[in-house]
């Protein structure tokens, strides 16, 4: 239990940094400790299937990133600071206050860690070789009891890759306007 | 400028080549292999389908290219993202057309533990396979290729 | 026909798919395809009207229940579904249509076209499903097309107004997605009825009282209600004309009001706490939507404005929570789709003719865009509430429930929220099309054809739709959507039966 805790806190130091560091490729840097800290969390937690998506999406999320930082500038934007900036601090501390004093009280009221009593869980697992033929249920789960989510995260990607080649067209519009 | 232009037309030097080169296909097959088996053992569709972008980028970061080259790369990134998941689509409504569910398992299930089996499931890995790798080199070359400052 | 529900969703899915392959050669695929597609649509969601009484549950995959606990994903047809279907599919008929001319401002229409069909394709989703993590993908879906959508042009500020509005956007979806996974490990189970049940069983908690107050601001921000709305001055005007009258008309609602509403009435329970946040917050958005709408210059910002106020109608009919409260607050949904798509599509074409968005540099309009001018001053008499158009029923359906609910200080800010409308909208309509020309407007022509087409069509509804409301289209068209939700948590039962 305690190596989770390990894990996490360096996600959320990782976080951090990222949103603090000055220069852009050590922020990225961070993003990857974080992201690479998931990955142990997810082998620490029997789920070798989401591990292998996640180790390589960090790492080529991390290339694509650093690819377009080249592209473009290293600094981040400097801010001083200002009343502005305070009242935000001020203001985000006040909300994690609250929330994790709200969090705090409904804790016990979810299912113990590691004991998910899932409604569904006796009827996949009785039924999941046998109906779907798939060896490995969690393929079983994510295409065929609920193959229309997947369909939908397919769809997700898609989508925000049209959008990208969609906003970073070289010409957006004919004439002016619009 | 000049060092610039043959920056991006010949890429890195000749062992980073050499060793793409070699390397591109074993991550390729190994890409393939979780794809197709993702039925049977971890992994499946997305995990494989970004290990085979992983092996074009390797490519691409080796070898550099032209603008005129990245243009036709991402359109064949954008052409396999499409079919693959026009594909999935497909074997979707497979069960609505022959008036049974939406996504139902409409395929044989064979023997389980064998690689023809599980109806469906293999079919989508695929899909969803050939999808995920020309989705990821289709945002790569768009992030990577273009400047995104000078745009304008 | 059961097999006609996900259909709402194959379809444009299916054309999103196939459109860049045969886009790239053939550059008038898009306006074949998409509007072939949403007339089927819009046909299809009249034709399920017929089944408006009924609650069908589509088993996708064939997977139904297993000792009596749903396994698979469900879809769930009922009478708020095929409103709200009716709603998003008229809006986006309308818009594919004004987009064929349109759209020949931009480049790569089939990129436009692509995302379009899966931003309504995503919307769909949310209105037909019955399963809390589908309801979150497809709301991603919608929401992630819309940003690219809105950043279309790829001018500067369009850029910025995109990326405020996901960033936002994101918040949004991560307070939702949270509240799911509270959800999901208290009840185990992620179908919505078999969740309903379950809380239903257990009792009230303060963890279904966490998760609803995720739920208010996470839903809160995509329906832009006020605190949360700060994105959305900066989106909606931004996005093509077309993508304005889908954001403003049909996205806020229905990935914003209509799942909150239907998880508050349909699986959580609705009570007096609820219903009390839901009235202040309305409250606050009519007004501070409205006066702000009063300051601005800018024609489709000042629309935009409008819309914060005008969901603060819906937002209050659904907090009363009485029948008639909710009623109105339907009515007003579906007449703010008509009104504020008809005024967005108006404010492209005059963008369209004249090049300018700044209401000071319009002016004179009437004679030199006669058509524009006739559909725009439907639509404003429309939103201002003047007797014989929509605007005015439901608004006065809204108030007069008010009244009946004994809320007379509440009824008094509806009030003086419409007379905000009135103002701003009049302000609006004397300085675009009758007030002095700032510039020369002598070659103004009016728009090309299925421009004009596409403005009389919501027009003509703007005009009707108060029909709805005589003695027997009421009983079979509006009353049993109303009943779908004034009969609370029986949806539980209506779905796992």
């Amino acid at each position: 239990m305690i190596d989770l805790y390990i894990w996490i806190g360096l996600m959320i130091i990782g976080a951090i940094v990222a949103l603090e560091a000055p220069d852009l490729i050590s922020a990225v840097i961070s993003l990857g400790v974080c992201g690479f800290s998931l990955v142990f969390i997810f082998l620490r937690l029997h789920a070798p299937d989401l591990a292998i998506v996640q180790i390589i999406v960090e790492t080529l999320s991390l290339i694509i990133l650093i690819a377009a930082i080249l592209r473009t500038t290293r600094e981040d934007t400097q801010e001083r600071l200002s009343l502005q900036k305070v009242a935000l601090w001020l203001g985000g501390l006040f909300f994690m206050t609250v929330f994790m004093l709200s969090a705090y009280r409904i804790a016990h009221e979810m299912s113990r860690f590691g004991h998910p009593l899932l409604r569904m869980a006796a009827s996949y697992l009785d039924m999941g070789l046998m109906k779907t033929g798939a060896a490995n249920l969690v393929a079983a789960v994510i295409l065929d009891f609920r193959a229309y989510d997947t369909l939908g995260e397919a769809t997700v990607l898609f989508t925000s890759v049209i959008g990208v080649m969609a906003v970073l067209r070289a010409v957006g519009r004919k004439k002016r306007g619009g | 400028m000049q060092n610039n232009t043959q920056n991006t037309s010949s890429g890195m030097s000749l062992i980073v080549k050499t060793v793409a080169r070699i390397l591109a296909g074993m991550i390729m097959l190994y890409g393939i292999y979780i794809v197709a088996h993702g039925h049977l053992t971890p992994g499946g569709g997305f995990a494989g389908g970004v290990i085979i972008a992983g092996s074009f980028i390797l490519l691409y970061l080796a070898y550099g290219a032209t603008a005129a080259d990245s243009d036709k790369r991402k359109w064949y990134a954008s052409l396999c993202e499409s079919l693959g998941i026009f594909g999935f689509w497909i074997v979707a409504i497979l069960g609505l057309v022959f008036g049974t569910y939406f996504l139902f398992n409409i395929f044989a299930k064979g023997t389980p533990f064998h690689l023809f089996s599980a109806g469906i499931i293999p079919v989508c890995n695929v899909a969803i396979g050939v999808e995920v790798a020309g989705a990821l080199v289709g945002i790569f070359i768009t992030f990577a290729a273009v400047k995104l400052l000078e745009r304008k | 026909m059961v097999n006609s529900i996900p259909l709402f969703v194959v379809i444009p899915l299916g054309c999103a798919f196939i459109l860049p392959v045969i886009g790239r050669r053939w550059e008038r695929a898009g306006d074949l395809f998409a509007n072939l597609v949403t007339v089927t649509l819009l046909g299809l969601a009249i034709w399920s009207v017929r089944f408006i009484r009924e609650t069908t549950v589509y088993h996708v995959g064939g997977w139904g229940a297993v000792n009596g606990i749903p396994i698979g994903i469900y879809l769930v047809r009922d009478g708020l579904s095929i409103f709200m279907l009716v709603v998003v599919n008229l809006i986006a008929f309308v818009a594919t249509l004004y987009s064929i001319n349109y759209m020949e401002y931009f480049t790569d229409k089939t990129k436009y076209y692509t995302l379009f069909m899966l931003m309504l394709a995503g919307m769909n989703g949310v209105i037909l499903t019955g399963d809390f993590f589908n309801l979150y993908v497809f709301i991603e879906i919608a929401a992630i097309a819309s940003y690219a959508l809105v950043a279309f042009g790829t001018e500067a500020e369009e850029l910025e107004a995109a990326f405020k509005y996901q960033v936002m956007g994101s918040v949004g979806s991560g307070f939702i997605l949270l509240g799911i996974i509270l959800l999901y490990s208290y009840t185990g189970t992620l179908n919505m009825a078999d969740v309903g049940r379950v809380i239903l069983d257990k009792g009230a908690s303060n963890l279904v009282w966490f998760v609803n107050v995720l739920f208010i601001v996470g839903f809160g921000l995509k329906a832009a209600v006020v605190p949360f709305h700060m994105w959305l001055p900066d989106a909606h005007p931004s996005a093509p004309a077309p993508i304005s009258a889908m954001l403003s008309g049909v996205l806020i609602e229905s990935i914003g009001v209509y799942p909150l509403t239907r998880i508050m009435y349909n699986v959580i329970g609705f009570d007096g706490v609820l219903s009390n946040i839901l009235i202040v917050l309305a409250i606050i958005s009519m007004m501070i939507g409205g006066l702000l709408a009063l300051w601005q210059w800018d024609y489709k910002r000042l629309l935009a404005y409008s819309s914060i106020s005008q969901v603060g109608y819906i937002l209050l009919g659904i907090g009363l929570g009485t029948p008639l409260g909710l009623l109105g607050a339907l009515f007003h949904l579906f007449n703010h789709s008509a009104f504020k798509g008809l005024l967005f599509l108006d404010s492209g074409s005059i963008v369209y003719s004249v090049g300018t968005r700044d209401l000071r540099e319009m002016g004179e309009l009437d004679r030199r865009m006669p058509i524009t001018s006739k559909t725009n001053l439907v639509a404003a008499m429309s939103i201002a509430g003047v007797p014989p158009f929509n605007g005015f029923w439901s608004k006065l359906i809204i108030i007069i429930a008010c009244i009946q609910a004994g809320r007379y200080g509440v009824a008094g800010w509806a009030i003086l929220g419409s007379i905000l409308t009135f103002a701003y909208i009049l302000k609006a309509e004397r300085y675009a099309f009758y007030g002095k020309a700032g510039r020369d407007v002598a070659d103004v022509k009016e728009s090309p054809p299925f421009m004009c087409i596409a403005l009389i069509i919501l027009a003509v509804i703007c005009v009707v739709a108060g029909l709805m409301l005589l003695p027997n289209v009421r009983e079979t068209i509006l009353f049993p959507v109303v009943n779908t939700l004034t009969s609370g948590t029986e949806y539980i039962w209506r779905v796992l039966r």
